[in-house]
C-alpha cells in the first residue's frame, strides 16, 4: 500500500468512527480524530492478500444512515402464521431505528423457549473474545462492535425446534447496518436461525453473530446474503460449542462487490459436531471471500466442511479454511473440501486449506479442486439433445444445488434465491 | 529386548501330548470393560480345538490377548506357553517362539511391500529356531513354493501388505504367513468367514497340512463347513467372556442345528476341561 | 509395545557425520560490507560482470528484510557474526586429485564419498565442496568426451563465462528474496553443469557439500543447463559437524531446461540437525528453482530432508514451455526440536503444462513440520493440470504437522486437484508386524518407509536404499 492509499484509508476510518460516535448510543466508539489506534488491514497482511476493501471504502463515511426497507419474505415464512398461532416460528425484520420487529411492524411476540436477554448482557464481542483471546477481532466484528446497536440477545431453551428468521433489506445508498445477535442455547436447546439479506444500493451490512451452545444443543444457521456490485458485506460468526452440541452453518452468498465472511468455531472441550457448508457465486466483478477457522480444544470433535465457489466474468473467490487440532484434540475427525468452478478467463480462484495439527491420533483430510465444467458431463447432456449453453447452466445449477439443498425448506422460496437459480447471471437486482 | 536368555532359542523337541498352551482363569479388559471373565483352556500337541460362540462373546479378544495386543489388559489369571509365562513376552517374541494368530480382520499397510514383510518376518522366526536366514533370492523361491499351497498368485508379492486385497485374499495371505512361520500353536480367527467354497477348501487343506502331531491348532469359527474338513478334537462354546461348554465334534453339530440359544437354556454345569 | 514406547526408543539418534576435519584454512574476518563482497570477487579472480552481479545483489539485499511468513521460530541472525569466505589452504591450481590435501580426501572417504581414482563410486561423478570451495571433481575427463561440463562454479565463471553470464540469475533473480540476494552477493562456490544439445549425460552427477567451520556460512550456487533434448540426473548430498552453534546455509540452485530437455534433481539432505534439546544445527535457507523454458521440457525435484535445525526451502518449477512438466517429490522428516517449512511452487505459465506434487511429512519428537506449497495457473496456462497430494504422519503427541497449500487459478481450462491427509502409526499396523516377529523399532521404520514409498521410488537406484537407511537411522538407534 502506498503512503497515499494508507493515508486515505486512515482518514476514511477516522471519519467513520467520528460519524458513528455522533449517532445515538454512539458512546462506544467515542473516538476523536487521531485517537484511533488501529487501521484497516492492508493487502500486505497474509489474511487480506487477495482481498481489496475498495468497495467498502467507496462509501462516504460522513453520510451514513440506517434506513431499511421491508424484506422479501419467502412464501413459506410469510404464510406461516406468526405470533401466538405458531409459537415455534418467529420472523423479524430490522427497522430504520434499529429495532427488530415483526413484519407487521410490531414488537416480537416471543415464542415459548425464546427469551430476550437484558440489554446490558449483550455486549458485542463477549463470545468472540473468549474464542479468540489473542490478537484483534476480524475487521467485520471490529467495525460491528464500534457501531451502536442494533442488538438482539436471546436465550434459547427447551427441546422444541425454534425457527427464527431475520430479514434485512436495503434500497437506499449509504446505509450502514451492523446488527449484532447473541444467542445462548441452553443444554439440549434447538434453534434454526435464517438470515435473509438483500442489498440493492451502495451500502454495507456487517452482521456479527455470537453463539454459545450448551451441552447437546443444536444450532442451525442458514445465511442467504445477496448484494449488488456496489454493496459490501463483512460478516462474522463466533460459535462456542460444548460437548455433544451440533452447529450446522449453510451460507450462500452472491452479487456483492465485496463479501468477507469469517466464521470462527471453537469446540471448547471437543466431542462436538460442526458442519460448515458454503456457496459463493462470484459473477460480474464480485469478490467473495471466506476465511473460516475451526479450533478443536478437546478430543473427539468432528468437522465436515465443504466450500463451493463459482467464479465467472471477472468474479473472484477467495477461501481460507483453517483447522487447528492441538495436542488435546486426540481423535478429531475433520474433513474439508474446497470445490471451485472457474468459468471465465478473467475470473480468479484463490483457495487455501490450512491444517495445523499436533494431536497424533486424528483423522484429518482436506481436498481442493479448481476446474471448469467437466467436458464429459457437458457431452453427456449434449448427447441427450441439450444445447451447450443450457447444459452448462444445468451443471452450474447442479453445482449450487449441492449446498442449496442444505438450506431449510422454507428458505428455498426466498425470491432472490430463485433468481440465483433461474438465470445464469442473476446479479443485477 | 533380546529374547535369547528368556525364551529357548532353539526349539526343544516336542512330543505328541505335551501341553503347549495352558490358560488359567484368564480375565482381561479393554478401556475398563471386562471382556474375558475367567477363561481356562489347555491345548496339547497334536490337538485341534474349535472355539465357537456368538458375536461379541470374546473369541477375538482371547486370541489377541494370547498374541499380546497392547489394547487389552490382563487383570487376572495366566497363560503359559510350553511352561513359560507367555504374558511376559512382547508380541514379536511370542510370534518368533511359535505362537501364530491369523487375524479376523488383517490390517492394510500401504507402501510396505508384502514380499519384504514376509521375508523379515520369516527370517525373524528362522533366526529364533537357529535356522539360517534366507537371502532375498532364496526367500523368493521359498515363498513361491509356499504360495502354491494356498494357491495364491505370486503377483501378490509385489503389492503392499493386504492393501486392496479382497476379504478372501487377505485370509489366504494369513494362511500363507502361517505356512511360512510354521508355528507350534496356530490360532485362526474366523479365517473361514467370507470365503467362497474353493477358497474354503484351499484354506482347510493348508491348515490340515500344518496340523502335525507336534503342533496344535485353535480354530475360531461359526461354521460347520470348516469343521467338516478339519475334525476338531474339542469344541468349546464361549459366552460372555467364559467358556460355557466343552465337548467334541458333536457339540458343534448340535450347535449348527439348534443355535446358541440352546446352550443358554441348558446350564453350563457340565463344563469340563479336557 | 505401544507405538508411543516404540517411538520413545527412536529418540536416541547418533549423527554419524558429526566429526570436524582439522585443516589449515584461509578465512576472511567476520562480517559483511561492500568491501567483503569485493574481496570475495577478487580472491576468486572474477571477471567484471560477476563483480557487478555481486555488488548489485549486495545493494538489493541491504534494502530487504528476512521473510517472516514461514512457520519458523529462531533468534535473529547476526549477519556480521558470520565468516563469508573460508577455504582449505591448498595449492591454487590442483592439476590432479593427487595434489588434493590427503586430510580432505580422508574426510570425504569417511563420509562415504571416496574421490580417489581407485575407490570412486562406479557410475557417479562427484564434485566435492568443502566449506566455501570445490576441492575436486571426479570423472571430468570422461564427461568432457561427451561434451558435458561438470565443474565448480568458480571454474565455470572463468572457463564458461558466456554461459554463466547468460543464465546466472535468470531463474532466481538477484532480488528474488532475502536469502537469494545474500547468496548472490557472497556465494563462494558450487557446481556448474552444462549438457549440450541431444546429449544424455552418461552418468549420475553429484555434488557433496560439507560444512566444516563453526563460524563460516555456506553460500553455494548451482547452475544446471540442459540444452535441447539433453538430459541429466543430479544428486546433492550434505553433512556438517556437530557444533552447538548454528551455521547458516543459504544456497541458490537454478535449473534451465530447453526444448525436450529433462533435469532430475535429487537431494538427500542430512545437515546436522542439532541435539535432542535443539542446540546447534544448520539453518538451511535455500532457494531452488527450475525453469522449464522449452517445449515439453521436464524438471523433477526429489528431496529427502532429514537434517538441519531449520529448513526453509521450496524447490519449484516455472513451467513456461508449452506442454512442459514439473514434478516435486518430497519426504521431510523432523525429530527433536527440528523445524521444517518446506514445499514447492509450481507456476504454470505455458499452455498444456503439467505438474505433480507428492509430499510426505513425518513429524516426531517436539518438531514442527509444515508443508507450504503454491500452485499457480496463469492466464495463458490453457489445458494445464496439477495434482498434489500431501500427507503428514505424526509420531507422538508433541510434534506438529501443518499444511498450507496455496492454490491460485486464473485459467478456466486449467485443472487443479489437491488432496491431503494426516495419519499416525496405527497401533493395529504396528501390532500386526510385531505379531509376525518384527521388532517394534524395525516395524516403525518399515511403516514410515512404506509411507514414503511413492517418493523413494523417484530416487536414482543407488540412493533409494541410502534414503531408506537414512530414515531408519534418523528414527532409531539401529536398523532392524
Ligand atoms: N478395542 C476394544 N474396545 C472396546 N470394546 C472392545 C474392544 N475389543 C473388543 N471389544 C468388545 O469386547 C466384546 C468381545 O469382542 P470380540 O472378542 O471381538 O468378540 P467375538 O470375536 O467373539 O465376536 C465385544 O462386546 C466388543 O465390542
Ligand atoms: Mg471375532
Amino acid at each position: 500500500m502506498s503512503n497515499a492509499t494508507q493515508f486515505r484509508s486512515r482518514l476514511w476510518l477516522e471519519t467513520l468512527l467520528q460519524t458513528l460516535a455522533r449517532q445515538p448510543g454512539g458512546g462506544v466508539a467515542g473516538q476523536r480524530a487521531g485517537d484511533c489506534d488501529w487501521d484497516l488491514p492492508s493487502r500486505r497482511s497474509e489474511a487480506w492478500r487477495f482481498t481489496d476493501l475498495r468497495c467498502l471504502t467507496r462509501l462516504d463515511p460522513g453520510r451514513l444512515h440506517t434506513r431499511t426497507a421491508s424484506p422479501h419474505w419467502p412464501e413459506a415464512v410469510r404464510q406461516a402464521p406468526s405470533g401466538q398461532g405458531s409459537p415455534l416460528r418467529l420472523c423479524l425484520q430490522l427497522d430504520s431505528r434499529g429495532h427488530w420487529l415483526s413484519p407487521q411492524g410490531e414488537p416480537p411476540p416471543w415464542p415459548r423457549g425464546l427469551m430476550p436477554l437484558a440489554n446490558e448482557d449483550i455486549t458485542p464481542g463477549q463470545v468472540a473474545r473468549t474464542l479468540m483471546p489473542a490478537g484483534p477481532l476480524p475487521l467485520g466484528a471490529r467495525l460491528n462492535s464500534v457501531t451502536p446497536g442494533p442488538s438482539l440477545g436471546l436465550r434459547v431453551s427447551g427441546p422444541d425446534f425454534i425457527h427464527l428468521d431475520l430479514g434485512i433489506r436495503v434500497e437506499q445508498a449509504q446505509a450502514w447496518l451492523a446488527p449484532h445477535v447473541l444467542l445462548v442455547l441452553e443444554p439440549g436447546a434447538r434453534l434454526c436461525l435464517s438470515w435473509h439479506v438483500a442489498v440493492t444500493a451502495p451500502a454495507a451490512v456487517l452482521p456479527m453473530v455470537e453463539a454459545r451452545l450448551g451441552l447437546g444443543a443444536q444450532l442451525e444457521e442458514a445465511a442467504m446474503t445477496w448484494g449488488c456490485p456496489e454493496a459490501a458485506f463483512l460478516g462474522g460468526s463466533f460459535v462456542h460449542q460444548s460437548p455433544w452440541s451440533v452447529y450446522r452453518r449453510t451460507n450462500v452468498t452472491w452479487g456483492w462487490g465485496l463479501s468477507r465472511d469469517e466464521p470462527f468455531i471453537r469446540q471448547c472441550q471437543g466431542r462436538a459436531e460442526t458442519h460448515l457448508h458454503g456457496l459463493a457465486v462470484a459473477r460480474g466483478q464480485s469478490l467473495l471471500d471466506t476465511h473460516s477457522t475451526v479450533y478443536f480444544d478437546g478430543p473427539a470433535g468432528r468437522l465436515r466442511q465443504r466450500h463451493q465457489a463459482l467464479a465467472d466474468d471477472q468474479g473472484h473467490s477467495v477461501f481460507n479454511g483453517r483447522v487447528v487440532a492441538p495436542r488435546l484434540a486426540q481423535e478429531t475427525d475433520a474433513g474439508q473440501l474446497s470445490r471451485n468452478l472457474l468459468l471465465s478467463a478473467k475470473a480468479r480462484i484463490d483457495t487455501k486449506p490450512q491444517l495445523e495439527i499436533v494431536a497424533d491420533n486424528v483423522q484429518c483430510t482436506h481436498g481442493a479442486t479448481v476446474s471448469c465444467l467437466q467436458d464429459d458431463e457437458l457431452f453427456y447432456l449434449q448427447s441427450r439433445g441439450i444445447g451447450r449453453d443450457q447444459a452448462s447452466r444445468l451443471l452450474q445449477r447442479g453445482f449450487c444445488e449441492e449446498i442449496l439443498q442444505r438450506l431449510p425448506e422454507a428458505a428455498l422460496s426466498w425470491p432472490p434465491l430463485r433468481s440465483l437459480l433461474e438465470t445464469p447471471t442473476p446479479d443485477q437486482p | 529386548m533380546t529374547s535369547t536368555e528368556t525364551t529357548p532359542s532353539r526349539e526343544a523337541p516336542i512330543q505328541p501330548g505335551d501341553v503347549l498352551l495352558s490358560i488359567e482363569n484368564l480375565r482381561a479388559c479393554v478401556e475398563e470393560n471386562e471382556i474375558l471373565r475367567g477363561v481356562s483352556l489347555q491345548i496339547r500337541a497334536g490337538e485341534i480345538h474349535a472355539l465357537m460362540g456368538r458375536n461379541g462373546s470374546g473369541k477375538s479378544t482371547l486370541s489377541k490377548v494370547i498374541a499380546g495386543h497392547p489394547a487389552y489388559t490382563v487383570t487376572a489369571g495366566s497363560i503359559h506357553y510350553r511352561g513359560q509365562d507367555l504374558l511376559a513376552f512382547s508380541p514379536e517374541e511370542r510370534a518368533r517362539s511359535g505362537v501364530f494368530l491369523g487375524f479376523q480382520y488383517p490390517v492394510e499397510i500401504p507402501g510396505v511391500s508384502n514380499l519384504e514383510f514376509l521375508r523379515v518376518s520369516c527370517n525373524a522366526r528362522r533366526q529364533h529356531r537357529g535356522q539360517e536366514e534366507l537371502d532375498t533370492f532364496a526367500f523368493e523361491d521359498h515363498v513361491r513354493e509356499t504360495m502354491a499351497i494356498v494357491q495364491m498368485d505370486p503377483a501378490f508379492l509385489e503389492r503392499s501388505v493386504n492393501e486392496g486385497f479382497s476379504g478372501g485374499e487377505k485370509k489366504r495371505n494369513e494362511v500363507l504367513q502361517m505356512a511360512l512361520l510354521e508355528p507350534l500353536v496356530a490360532i485362526l480367527d474366523e479365517t473361514d468367514s467370507g470365503l467362497d467354497i474353493d477358497a474354503l477348501r484351499i484354506v482347510a487343506n493348508g491348515v490340515k497340512r500344518l496340523a502335525l502331531p507336534t503342533t496344535a491348532t485353535l480354530l475360531i469359527t461359526h461354521y460347520q463347513r470348516l469343521l467338516d474338513a478339519i475334525t476338531p478334537d474339542f469344541v468349546h462354546v464361549m459366552a460372555e467372556g467364559r467358556i460355557l461348554r466343552t465337548g467334541d465334534k458333536d457339540l458343534a453339530m448340535a450347535l449348527e442345528e439348534r443355535g446358541y440359544d440352546w446352550i443358554d437354556e441348558t446350564d453350563g454345569s457340565d463344563v469340563r476341561q479336557p | 509395545m505401544s507405538s508411543a514406547t516404540a517411538v520413545e526408543a527412536l529418540n536416541k539418534t547418533p549423527y554419524r557425520y558429526g566429526f570436524v576435519t582439522n585443516i589449515e584454512t584461509e578465512k576472511i574476518s567476520k562480517g559483511l560490507d561492500e568491501s567483503v563482497v569485493r574481496l570475495i570477487s577478487t580472491k576468486k579472480q572474477e571477471p567484471d560482470f560477476m563483480r557487478q552481479f555481486r555488488l548489485k545483489a549486495y545493494a538489493q539485499w541491504q534494502t530487504m528484510a528476512e521473510p517472516d511468513w514461514a512457520a519458523l521460530r529462531y533468534p535473529p541472525l547476526d549477519y556480521q557474526d558470520i565468516v563469508y569466505y573460508s577455504a582449505p589452504r591448498q595449492k591454487e591450481q590442483k592439476a590432479s586429485l593427487e595434489e588434493v590435501d590427503p586430510a580432505l580426501l580422508e574426510t570425504f572417504d569417511k563420509l562415504g564419498i571416496p574421490l580417489s581414482e581407485q575407490k570412486r563410486l562406479g557410475n557417479v561423478a562427484v564434485d566435492a565442496v568443502f566449506d566455501s570451495v570445490s576441492i575436486a571433481t571426479t570423472y571430468k575427463q570422461k564427461l568432457a568426451e561427451h561434451g558435458v561440463v561438470f565443474c565448480s562454479m568458480g571454474e565455470a565463471i572463468k572457463d564458461h563465462s558466456e554461459l554463466v553470464e547468460r543464465y546466472l540469475g535468470s531463474v532466481v533473480p538477484i532480488g528474488d528474496n532475502f536469502f537469494a540476494a545474500l547468496n548472490s552477493a557472497v556465494f563462494s562456490d558450487g557446481s556448474f553443469v552444462y549438457i549440450p544439445q541431444g546429449v544424455q549425460c552418461p552418468m549420475e552427477l553429484s555434488t557433496y557439500f560439507r560444512i566444516n567451520s563453526d563460524d563460516a556460512g555456506q553460500f553455494e550456487r548451482t547452475l544446471i543447463i540442459a540444452e535441447e533434448r539433453a538430459s541429466v540426473s543430479y544428486l546433492e548430498g550434505c553433512t556438517a559437524p556437530m557444533f552447538d552453534t548454528n551455521q547458516l546455509h543459504a544456497a541458490v540452485v537454478e535449473l534451465v531446461a530447453l526444448d525436450d530437455a529433462s533435469i532430475k534433481y535429487s537431494t538427500v539432505q542430512n545437515w546436522y540437525a542439532g541435539d535432542e534439546n535443539g542446540k546447534g544445527g544448520i539453518y538451511n535457507f535455500v532457494t531452488k528453482r527450475g525453469l522449464c523454458k522449452g517445449r515439453r521440457s521436464r524438471i523433477s525435484w526429489t528431496q529427502v530432508e532429514t537434517g538441519s535445525a531449520i529448513t526453509w526451502k521450496y524447490p519449484g518449477c516455472v513451467l513456461r514451455g508449452r506442454d512442459s512438466v514439473g514434478e516435486f517429490y518430497s519426504v521431510a522428516l523432523t525429530n527433536h526440536h527440528q523445524q521444517a517449512d518446506t514445499g514447492t511452487k509450481m507456476v504454470h505459465v505455458g499452455p498444456g503444462s503439467r505438474s505433480t506434487v507428492i509430499s510426505k511429512g513425518i513429524s516426531s519428537g517436539h518438531s514442527a513440520n509444515s508443508y507450504r506449497g503454491l500452485v499457480h495457473m496463469g492466464p495463458q496456462a490453457r489445458g494445464a493440470r496439477n495434482f498434489s497430494q500431501c500427507d503428514s504422519m505424526l509420531i507422538g503427541d508433541q510434534a506438529a504437522a501443518n499444511t498450507h497449500p496455496y492454490i491460485q487459478s486464473r485459467q478456466p481450462e486449467a485443472t487443479v486437484e489437491h488432496e491431503a491427509s494426516t495419519c499416525n502409526i496405527s497401533e493395529d499396523q504396528l501390532f500386526y508386524l510385531q505379531s509376525r516377529g518384527i521388532e517394534p523399532e524395525a516395524a516403525v521404520s518399515m511403516l514410515v518407509s512404506g509411507f514414503c514409498r511413492d517418493v523413494f521410488n523417484q530416487l536414482p537406484m543407488e540412493f533409494a536404499a541410502e534414503a531408506d537407511k537414512l530414515l531408519a537411522l534418523k528414527l532409531e538407534g539401529s536398523v532392524g
